[in-house]
């Protein structure tokens, strides 16, 4: 595999929970600059992947390296100024906007640092900027709505000022209009900042959307990775998702469309 | 008329540091009902400053300023009544004991006795303390010599044999080796419990069918104890109808006076038949 | 954002002020019936002779330091465990580190090795506390991963374990050494020596030295143990260090003053209603308000049924709970 150019690598990736494995041989390269979709059934190991490739998880064989270093050998701080997650776990806290994208300043801090410097305070001034949540600075989180939340969850990981950023469905719980938002904020950032992005999502047509590339797991193997036409066909949506389903081209955009087929219209399809 | 001026004031000075040495010598704190009565019948207790709230013999003083309960006392309070002796007895609170200790103050401990003997000997210590030993050991004389007549009497009369419980939940009686035994031996009667530890099953006890069982109160758990014995009708306490419930006071921490006369209590208890 | 440092020294000078307002409280009332306005004359009569002197000094005063040590370490041990764990109920006795104290106590009044006076009861009570903590370590710290979950059942059942324990060193024991167990369990704040108050107050102030420094793991942690390891934060160490820590300071709490209840799970509460989450503002906060706590209830305590005293655990379990149902109905209308 070619080297050149991949920002994150996944070696031969084999690894779970315990002693039961949920990803098998896993192998890939996430290219500089890109915004790369993980896709794929329920179960297939996204999330699971997606732990991986930010560390927590260790798989054994097979191993991840960052810029051509094994993430094992590099500590979590230093990780945690490159490499930044949205997770899908919305934790319950009592704090403001403010303090909890502060928190994303944490992997900076120094051995007895215990207030926030001023270039800590600029980072997450521009992380608020960068999402337009700037006008929460004091609202307590648990009173604002999932998309807001969302958008203050990114600013959180932008506050780490990574090269990286890893998203576990972004959208998931979204209404349209803040799905819209996240995801031009995301490639918004990708494009003015250069920041990697490697995301999971459900919604197939969004994957092919706003993802450059796509990658495909089924039962926990790589079933197929590379643009979203070539991906996006529906043998292998049929065939890894085990349903009728129809691709047409979005005649904006030119990325593929997947429709869905209900039962009874069937028969009409060819 | 110069000799007369020197006996006067020779009777006075004289009288002065008599007084000076009564008045100024001592300053008792006590911290036992027991102990307390031992003041009183000394003859001491004009300078006894500060008793518990339990110490209600003699009636005189529950007068006296209290600094505590049996277990726990008030430091503040004992150090606020400036005492020159604070006696002690083994339940005590240790830490505040310690604590009046480190402040200089003289603390004197009397453990629990363990036998009539014991007793007397720390009664004399006591007195020695404040300087009464001579009517101690009169009081003793007495004493003595009353409990050796009852023995003497009681030790020819036919020994019943004898329980004394003074624990339930869990059951608890007295062995041989512990200061009540003394009460039994001397009324002539047989505890049959041996020396060692005094926890029993029940049922135990029945194999010995003692022939009198003595329960000191607890409240009213002595009596639910005594209903409890006598449901077993086949022991001789039962059928005869000797199951007594004592005052645990005067069983638990008499004075010597005190014990001669629970001693003889006692003997009415065992031998109800024979006159004193 | 307000300024952080401002808040920390907002709060912070807040429950210093009323710890010393209350030290100074309890310092002037008591059975001994001092004026308050000879209080001040008394303290710096240069001779210190008089009993008053030695009321203020000997005899107040260890007990309003003393609580301020214990009040202070169990606070402080009840916050961190709440973060770390993650759970409200969890408070410094929950690990059985307290249990396994009185146990120590108990084993050592029972085999007649223990002297009244002197370190021997609370090194003996230390002692239990280290097997415990001994014991929890090795069943849930091994390999590496500390499993919470484990150190917090396991605790609980430990520390059932030694009640019942303890239930039957009392029943095989004579009156006396009974007494002397159930007194010592019952725990207060009227410590003779002073080198053991010098040790509890070291030690709590050491372990909110140390403590502090984890505030941006605790923090962290706050959101969850895979959030923190995103964050870059090492979970397992500090895991392992704070679970260390405030077992050995509950240890040296419990083996100092006995079982007093009720402050590390109530204060901590109290606390993070009044300055929020962030560590760096609960931990000294906590330590402070804690030691004001405790140093309160036991004023009360000497003082409601004068000359005898209360047992402080029934102050501060009486003040403890009903403050707790109080404040959730609060917070539960509000």
């Amino acid at each position: 595999m070619d080297n050149r150019n991949y920002v994150l690598t996944a070696k031969r990736v084999t690894g779970g929970y315990g002693g039961n494995p949920v990803l098998f041989d896993v192998d890939f390269g996430v290219k500089a600059g890109e915004i790369l979709g993980i896709i794929g059934p329920n179960g297939s190991g996204k999330s699971t992947l997606l732990r991986v490739l930010s560390g927590v998880i260790v798989p054994s064989p097979g191993c991840v390296e960052l810029n051509g270093q094994a993430l094992s050998a590099i500590r979590m701080e230093r990780l945690a100024r490159e490499l930044a997650v949205v997770s899908q776990h919305h934790p319950a806290t009592d704090m403001t906007v403010a303090e909890f994208v502060a928190l994303g300043r944490t992997p900076y801090w120094r051995r007895f640092q215990f207030f926030e410097t001023p270039k800590d305070r600029e980072a997450v001034d521009k992380a608020l900027l960068a999402t337009g949540t700037e006008k929460f600075r004091e609202r307590l989180l648990s009173r604002m709505s999932g998309g807001e939340r969302q958008l203050v969850f990114i600013a959180r990981a932008l506050a780490q000022q990574p090269l990286i950023l890893l998203l576990d469905e972004p959208t998931t719980y979204l209404d349209i209009t803040h799905q819209a938002q996240v995801l031009d904020l995301i490639r918004k950032l990708n494009k003015e900042a250069g920041i990697t992005v490697v995301m999971i999502l459900h919604d197939l047509n969004i994957a092919a959307e706003y993802c450059q590339r796509l990658l495909l797991l089924d039962g926990g193997r790589v079933c197929q990775l590379g643009l979203p036409e070539d991906v996006l066909t529906y043998e292998i949506i049929e065939r890894v998702y085990k349903t009728v389903v129809l691709v047409k081209r979005n005649p904006v955009s030119l990325k593929p469309c997947v429709f869905l087929v209900p039962e009874e219209k069937r028969g009409a399809h060819a | 008329m110069r000799i007369r001026i020197l006996c006067l004031s020779a009777a006075i000075f004289f009288g002065i540091s008599l007084g000076a040495s009564r008045a100024g010598s001592l300053r008792i704190i006590s911290l036992g009902p027991a102990l307390t009565e031992s003041v009183f019948t000394l003859g001491v207790s004009d300078q006894l400053v500060g008793v518990t709230t339990y110490c209600t013999k003699p009636v005189q003083a529950q007068e006296k300023d209290k600094v505590g309960a049996a277990v726990e006392f008030n430091v503040e309070k004992v150090l606020t009544l400036n005492p020159t002796l604070v006696l002690a007895t083994s339940l005590s609170d240790p830490k505040s004991v310690a604590k009046l200790q480190s402040l200089g103050i003289n603390v004197e401990v009397f453990p629990a006795a363990r036998s009539f003997n014991q007793l007397c000997e720390e009664f004399l210590r006591l007195a020695a303390l404040i300087g009464e030993q001579e009517k101690a050991e009169t009081i003793l004389t007495k004493v003595r010599a009353e409990v050796e007549d009852i023995r003497g009497k009681t030790s020819v009369l036919p020994k019943p044999s004898v329980v004394v419980q003074a624990g339930a939940n869990p059951l608890w009686v007295v062995p041989q080796d512990y200061f009540i035994n003394d009460f039994i031996e001397y009324a002539g009667g047989e505890n049959i419990i041996p020396a060692g530890n005094g926890h029993f099953s029940r049922e135990k006890i029945l194999g010995l069918n003692p022939d009198v069982i003595i329960i000191t109160t607890m409240g009213i758990v002595g009596d639910e104890e005594k209903q409890k014995w006598e449901q077993y009708r086949s022991i001789n306490a039962v059928k005869n109808r000797r199951i007594y419930i004592v005052d645990s006071d005067k069983f638990c921490s008499p004075t010597p006076e005190g014990f001669v006369e629970t001693l003889k209590e006692t003997v009415k208890l065992l031998h109800p038949e024979y006159e004193e | 954002m307000k300024n952080k440092t401002v808040q920390w020294f907002c709060y912070t000078g807040s429950f210093l002020a009323l710890l010393l307002g209350i030290g100074v409280l309890s310092l002037c009332v008591g059975s001994a019936g001092i004026p308050v306005k000879d209080v001040l004359s008394i303290l710096f009569d240069k001779q210190g002779l008089s009993v008053q002197h030695s009321i203020l000094m000997d005899v107040r005063l260890p007990r309003i330091i003393l609580g301020i040590a214990v009040g202070g370490s169990l606070s402080l041990a009840g916050v961190i465990l709440q973060g770390l764990f993650r759970n409200p109920l969890v408070e410094p006795y929950t690990l059985g580190v307290s249990g396994g104290a009185a146990l120590g106590v108990a084993l050592s009044i029972l085999l007649g090795l223990h002297h009244w006076m002197g370190w021997t009861l609370p090194l003996f009570g230390f002692t239990g506390a280290l097997g415990v903590i001994g014991l929890l370590y090795m069943l849930n710290a091994r390999r590496g991963i500390v499993r919470l979950q484990g150190l917090l059942l396991n605790g609980v059942m430990l520390s059932f374990i030694a009640s019942s324990l303890v239930m039957l060193i009392l029943s095989l024991s004579r009156a006396e050494d009974a007494h002397g167990i159930i007194f010592w369990i019952m725990g207060g704040l009227d410590e003779p020596q002073w080198s053991v108050i010098r040790v509890a107050i070291l030690g709590g102030i050491t372990a909110l030295a140390v403590s502090f420094c984890f505030v941006r793991d605790l923090n962290a942690i706050s959101l969850g143990e895979e959030e923190a390891k995103h964050l870059g934060i090492n979970v397992e160490k500090t895991k392992r260090v704070l679970f260390l820590m405030t077992a050995f300071l509950t240890g040296l709490s419990v083996s100092v003053s006995g079982m007093i209840g009720f402050v590390g799970l109530v204060v901590p509460h109290a606390v993070r209603m009044i300055v929020g989450s962030d560590y760096r503002l609960l931990l000294p906060s906590a330590f402070l308000g804690g030691g004001a706590f405790l140093v309160f209830c036991d004023m009360l305590a000497r003082i409601l049924i004068m000359p005898q005293e209360l047992p402080v655990g029934v102050m501060t379990g009486i003040l403890g709970g009903s403050f707790f149902i109080y404040a959730l109905s609060r917070l539960e209308n509000g």
